[in-house]
């Protein structure tokens, strides 16, 4: 379908709004070109709303100016150009782009072109690691797994054992065996629960490949219901959920004050409970504590096994960092990993998003991953973790040093032993911390942003020839670091 | 290389080639016209390293039969040389080492030459589109529109002249960022939409060299350069400005409610006369428009006043609003209608001015506040 | 005064890659944010940094660029629609990218940190590329929903440092440059010197100063840029 009329407007909408407004209104709208139509696919209705009453008029006036002789009419609707399931038609057209991206992409660095050129193996790999994930589901009985997160991927430690080793066994369990069919796994965030959610799911789909499996949030479960009321459809929602062999709920705290959701909820797991069907639940917290939910679906949630899922320890903070840089082909020696675990310690989501920082660094820099790497890159991470690197923390310390007080140090006033204090304290935000010249300005009596750039030069420059100037403003930078 | 040529053949292309040739090069060859002779046929060439004009003449006498080569001549000379030639004499041209002879009669000239292997004849031609469009169409839009473009602007787009060349339609635009010309005619086009810019130099050279005429010109372009061959004899070849075009579509009033329709000469003279008392730098000009009634200013820094009124056809609300009256005079000059139509929105929005009854040509002129 | 207005007419420099001018440190973001939108490696990115470090412009390049390969994407600033409910994050994950701008907008918005929180993961789950940036990072945010707050991080987060003077002469050049304007390294260091070292002030400068050159059919020479700032852009940024 040739979307070349819409081009030609997207040019002229591009050049006529700010920036930012064509990125927010006019990109996201996808345009189908009928013989003596353009009709543009809205996102949502908020965006058709704001498209119609903002720039209706305009797109009319140019398609008018395009093709005088036969003016398209124009149409706003809400909707998405292909139709199907929503789940794979989205995963599919994702992947679509992307790989037509990956082939575009060009590589801003010559430098790391030719370290990549050098390394296909890294390059396949990512590759192939991208397209698996975006693979469409396994069987048509199966909604909502992601077949990358597998028991095998998981890495049990100390505090998830125990969690680990009921999600297999409930796995494992057929479907016919009344004995065990309902499990509750709680704990605080990105400590792995969605993952062995999943794992269950795509355990059972191996093991039995027609079984009806669906993994879901429950903020889906409210929203699919909702949408099932709005379309009378809601027959069908009841018959799918109430079907199935194996129901999977993630942080179900979230049906918190939903009590229509809850209703059902509460319906649809008597049903399958009562039938002898697979169910696991994730929550924040034991079923007794859920704040907001009914007594009767508490209950319910209680009657299977709860167990809690921690935060991992060191040793395990250290094997997941192992498998998962492995799984990524860039090994990560042992000072590396030991350096991340010591220093990020709540979750295993976090773990991941250092990881992650660490791996696009080195692909960028086409360098194998060393502890100098690993600190470089996490260096401004783990900084800000740290309390002391603040405006009021660093104006603190400066005047304590200087044995003087904040409000004299931020006065207008402009004797020396006060002067020179306040200009290396702007000094040291400057450097320490993100904040901009005016921010800086702000917080010293709402100075002029070019007072604190010439704060600084004068700064620089008198480390350069004041011996004792270089030496505190030194002592202060270590104490800040340290 | 040798041959012989009657002055009036010989003349006119010449003239015609040598025009490009600016009067200072950056490197001397630029200043040459490069003339070869193969298979009895005589070609002139001259660049200036953007616009090239390149002539053939067929050759009715040769005096030998190796007579063929190539070598490149001053161009301002030869032609001053040429010109001031007897008309009946033929002109005999032979080289002589890196020298060339010039006879006619009891003349001779001697003049120096320049390898023709140096001189930079633009390459192959250009193949991603070709269109033709008859002569008279072709210099058509570009009177209409080239002079609103800018000279030696800093933005590029400026210093051209736009071909928008749509599914249905070709339109030439030129603007030089206080005023604007478009000028459409329905077309087919047969490939991709495309929008390319010509260099205003290539665009003045290349109306001189169009007639009134319906002989189609042959059009091919790609990326980077654009030739015209304008018969078989005469080729324009331009390297095209690298670099898109602002969008232009936007800048034309979308709904102007004041519409007014004057005659286009009895304006064009009033307007020539107030100027007279206009500010020299600005030019400004003051239009007081009423039911009926166009009154026109304008006054001068020594307070000297001029004043015109004239009839229009225009029943809606009073209002003011001043312009560069160049920008007027120039739209009303290239407008063809005995009527034309002024339209207004606002003081300090543009003005469309166009033909009445017709979309083929339109002038978009910024206010000015006086 | 006599003066000549020009025609809304001229080059939209629109974010784009080609010309983001990273800081020194930051050298391998746009390369991470491409590798992001373009299905290699993780799917979210959160990126963070004070006012005119480059944060918008990246986010918009990378709409610019999913766009340019046939992909729709949206770019989101929150601040412009925290006033309003969330609806505007209806439907979102049947696009190829979304990015959300200035988070802290929504911190305390308890509709809107769940809206966020389930888009995250609708998109997630769909494999779709999200961009989000803020003025800092995830865990200062604020934001009262923790499961929001620890996914922020998931796929990495990079900060983004402020240009130095060499690097804000020449994105400040190349913005002139994609306005099809020449702007001498002595005029850029004029206006830097006077800015509050920003780009996004710059830009605006910029902006004006196209627009009185084309009204005056001047050239940005110094004497010019100086007559424009003191007439038209000083008064209004010394406050």
């Amino acid at each position: 379908m040739a979307t070349h009329l819409w081009n030609q407007c997207l040019r002229s909408l591009e050049h006529e709004l700010a920036g930012a407004d064509f990125n927010t209104w006019i990109r996201p709208l996808q345009a189908v070109e009928e013989a003596d139509a353009l009709r543009l696919l809205a996102p949502n209705q908020f965006v058709l709303n704001w498209v119609r009453d903002n720039y209706y008029q305009k797109i009319s006036g140019m398609l008018q100016h395009l093709r005088p002789d036969r003016v398209p009419s124009l149409i706003l609707q809400v909707g998405s150009r292909s139709s199907g399931i929503a789940g794979t038609r989205v995963v599919r057209r994702a992947g679509e782009v992307a790989s037509r991206l990956m082939q575009a992409v060009k590589t801003p660095n010559p430098a790391a072109a030719v370290v990549e050129a050098q390394k296909p193996n890294t390059r396949l790999h990512t590759a192939t690691g991208a397209s698996s994930a975006v693979a469409p589901p396994l069987s048509p009985h199966v909604s909502g797994l992601n077949p990358q997160l597998t028991f095998e991927h998981f890495i049990a430690g100390h505090s998830n054992q125990l969690a680990r080793t009921a999600a297999l066994e409930i796995a494992e369990q057929n479907d016919e065996s009344n004995t065990y069919n309902l499990l509750y796994l709680y704990g605080g965030v990105g400590l792995g629960k969605t993952h062995l959610l999943h794992a269950i799911g795509n355990h059972l789909v191996v093991r039995q490949p027609h079984t009806r499996i669906a993994y879901l949030h429950s903020e889906r479960f409210v929203g699919e219901l909702v949408k099932a009321l709005r379309e009378k459809t809601v027959g069908e929602f009841k018959k799918y959920y109430r079907s199935l062999d194996t129901l999977l709920i993630d942080d179900v705290q979230f049906f918190a004050h939903k009590q229509q959701s809850q209703e059902e909820l509460l319906h649809t797991f008597n049903i399958l409970f009562e039938a002898g069907k697979r169910i696991v639940l994730v929550g924040d917290r034991p079923p007794q504590q859920l704040e907001g939910l009914e007594e009767r679906l508490k209950s319910r949630f209680s009657c299977g096994l709860s167990i809690a899922v921690t935060a991992p320890d060191y040793a395990t903070r250290v094997a997941i960092l192992k498998a998962k840089a492995a799984a990524q082909r860039m090994p990560f020696s042992d000072e590396v990993c030991e350096f991340i675990a010591t220093h990020v310690q709540s979750s295993v989501r976090e773990l991941e998003g250092a990881l992650h920082r660490v791996i696009a660094m080195a692909r960028f820099t086409g360098q194998a991953v060393t502890l100098a790497s690993t600190q470089n890159a996490l260096q401004d991470m783990l900084m800000l973790e740290k309390p002391l690197l603040n405006i009021a923390s660093i104006q603190q310390n400066v005047a304590d040093y200087f044995k003087i007080s904040v409000p004299d140090m931020c006065s207008r006033r402009r004797h020396r032993h006060l002067s020179r204090p306040r200009q290396m304290a702007m000094s040291l935000i400057k450097e320490l911390t993100r904040h901009s010249y005016p921010e800086i300005g702000e917080a010293f009596g709402g100075r002029d942003h070019s007072t604190v750039i010439h704060s600084c030069k004068t700064v620089a420059k008198l480390k350069q020839t004041d011996a004792q100037v270089r030496q505190d403003y030194e002592h202060l930078q270590k104490v800040f670091m340290a | 290389m040798h041959f012989e040529i009657p002055r009036k053949e010989l003349l006119n292309p010449l003239k015609m080639v040598v025009s490009v040739v600016e009067q200072r090069q950056t490197m001397p060859i630029l200043g040459n016209v490069l003339v070869s002779v193969a298979d009895n046929v005589l070609s002139l060439t001259a660049t200036d390293a953007e616009v090239e004009i390149s002539c053939r003449l067929p050759l009715e006498t040769r005096l030998g039969t190796d007579d063929d080569g190539a070598t490149t001549i001053p161009a301002r000379k030869f032609f001053d040389i040429c010109r001031s030639l007897s008309e009946q004499q033929p002109i005999q041209i032979t080289t002589e080492n890196d020298r060339v002879l010039i006879r006619s009669g009891r003349s001779r000239f001697t003049l120096s030459t320049l390898p023709a292997a140096d001189f930079p004849v633009s390459s192959e031609n250009p193949n991603m589109l070709s269109l033709n469009l008859p002569q008279s169409v072709l210099r058509e839009l570009i009177a209409q529109t080239s002079f609103c473009a800018a000279v030696a602007d800093v933005r590029y787009y400026l210093n051209g002249l736009l071909f928008d060349l749509m599914p249905s339609k070709l339109s030439v635009v030129a603007t030089d960022g206080h005023r604007l010309a478009l000028a459409t005619r329905e077309y087919q086009l047969p490939e991709q939409p495309l929008q390319v810019i010509i260099p205003r130099k290539a665009v003045l050279e290349l109306s001189r060299t169009l007639d009134n005429v319906d002989d189609e010109v042959k059009i091919t372009l790609d990326q980077t350069h654009i030739r015209f061959e304008i018969s078989d004899q005469l080729t324009l070849t331009s390297k095209l400005i690298d670099g898109r075009f602002p969008d232009y579509y936007g800048v034309l009033p979308h709904n102007p409610d004041k519409i007014v329709v004057a005659t286009c000469d009895v304006l064009k003279q009033a307007l020539a006369r107030v100027a007279i008392l206009s500010n020299e730098k600005y030019k400004g000009v003051r239009l007081n428009i009423k039911a009926g009634m166009l009154a026109l200013s304008a006054r001068n820094p020594e307070q000297e006043e001029a004043e015109e009124e004239l009839e229009i056809e225009y029943d809606g609300e009073s209002f003011e609003i001043g312009f560069n009256v160049n920008y007027l005079t120039d739209a009303l000059n290239a407008i063809p209608t005995e009527k034309v139509e002024l339209c207004f929105s606002d003081p300090n929005s543009s003005c469309l001015v166009k033909p009445q009854d017709s979309d083929q040509q339109k002038y978009v002129v910024m206010p000015m506040r006086l | 005064m006599t003066l000549q207005l020009p025609l809304g007419i001229g080059l939209t420099s629109s974010a784009s890659f080609a010309n983001y001018v990273p800081a020194t440190d930051n050298q391998a973001i746009p390369r991470i944010v491409q590798d992001v939108i373009s299905g290699q490696g993780e799917s979210c990115l959160y990126l963070w940094g004070g006012h005119g470090t480059g944060k918008s412009h990246l986010l918009q390049a990378a709409c610019q660029q999913i766009s340019q390969h046939g992909g729709t994407p949206v770019y989101l600033p929150l601040t412009t629609f925290s006033q309003h409910s969330p609806d505007i994050l209806e439907g979102l994950d049947a696009l190829d990218l979304v990015c959300l701008d200035d988070l802290q907008a929504i911190v305390g918005l308890n509709e809107w940190e769940r809206a966020v929180f389930r888009l995250f993961n609708f998109l997630r789950e769909a494999h779709i590329p999200l961009l989000m940036a803020a003025h800092t990072v995830p865990k200062q945010l604020g934001l009262s929903l923790p499961d929001l707050v620890s996914r922020l991080s998931w796929g990495g987060v990079f900060s983004l440092t402020a240009l130095d003077q060499d690097g804000l002469v020449h994105a400040l050049q190349k913005h002139a440059q994609g306005r099809g304007l020449e702007l001498s390294t002595k005029v850029a260091r004029y206006l830097i010197d006077r800015s509050p070292h920003d780009m996004a002030t710059l830009i605006e400068w910029l902006q004006t100063l196209d627009y009185a050159s084309l009204s005056a059919r001047r050239k940005l020479t110094l004497p010019f840029v100086r007559e424009v700032l003191q007439q038209q852009l000083l008064p209004h940024a010394s406050k």
